[in-house]
């Protein structure tokens, strides 16, 4: 099974639900376009999706976030107003946020999910002494050979550990040492 | 030299992969798979770390992650 994390972005107000990627990328094409008819061809959507879909965030914020322009040459336009542009770029700083992380090695590695270079041995747990916020974990891992783990009473409480559960035990590379002894 | 460390093991040296200022070294311990470990390529030129040699693999039990399957 290969599985792949994502995640979705919405922006929420007291009233709910302001916007998400569809709604960023209609004020982007707002932005872009000048026009809210070319925005919604932009999406695939109809004109009056569009501009149901800004009155909608319009109504969750109470302030606008798009206003069109009428008369003169510059008859016709939709513009983002100043809460539209930074409501745009609110929404594009927490994907973007949330993106790097997803594909950032160390934040998955500082949540214990990912390891790169990582040693993982399977072995059966032989002892759980919890004493305090630490608990010491005797994990059998081979015949005679026993490695002890010191996480977290929490981390023991929450996976549930007792003497015969079947684990694993993983140990960054970077965190082996090696001894040798010096010759004679 | 007594060491605080709580898990040491003994084994032998399979191959040792210098990459720039890191070399990595695994290590065949008994009764367990090869545990591979990462150090500077200095500390593998010092102790002169290579194939065959002797050696013993330590961790603090710090640095263990447990997982279990299903939680």
């Amino acid at each position: 099974m290969k599985v792949k994390p994502r995640v979705k972005v919405w922006l929420e107000a007291d009233e709910g639900s302001v916007m998400g990627r569809g709604g960023a990328e209609l004020l982007k094409g707002v932005l872009d376009e000048g026009s809210l008819r070319a925005a919604a061809e932009r999406l695939g959507v109809s004109y009056k999706y569009a501009w149901n879909y800004l009155r909608k965030i319009e109504g969750k914020l109470g302030v606008k976030v798009a206003a069109s322009i009428r008369g003169g040459s510059e008859r016709g336009r939709t513009v983002l107003t100043e809460a539209g542009k930074l409501l745009l770029l609110k929404y594009m700083r927490f994907s973007r946020f949330l993106n790097n992380a997803l594909e950032n090695p160390e934040m998955w590695e500082a949540c214990g999910i990912s390891i790169p270079d990582k040693n993982v041995v399977p072995g059966r747990v032989r002892l759980v002494k919890v004493e305090g916020p630490a608990a010491m974990v005797k994990v059998e891992v081979g015949a005679s050979v026993e490695i002890v783990a010191a996480i977290s009473s929490a981390s023991a409480d929450e996976l549930n550990l007792k003497p015969g559960d079947d684990v694993k035990v993983i140990i960054k590379a970077t965190e082996v040492m090696i001894s040798k002894e010096e010759p004679m | 030299m007594k060491i605080s460390a709580r898990n040491m093991f003994s084994g032998r040296i399979v191959r040792v992969e210098r990459d720039g200022a890191l070399a990595r070294v695994w290590v065949s311990v008994e009764n367990v798979e090869e545990v591979t470990a990462l150090v500077t390529s200095e500390a593998a030129r010092e102790l002169e770390l290579k194939e065959g040699d002797k050696v013993e693999v330590v961790f603090k039990a710090t640095e263990v992650i447990v997982a279990k399957d299903g939680g």
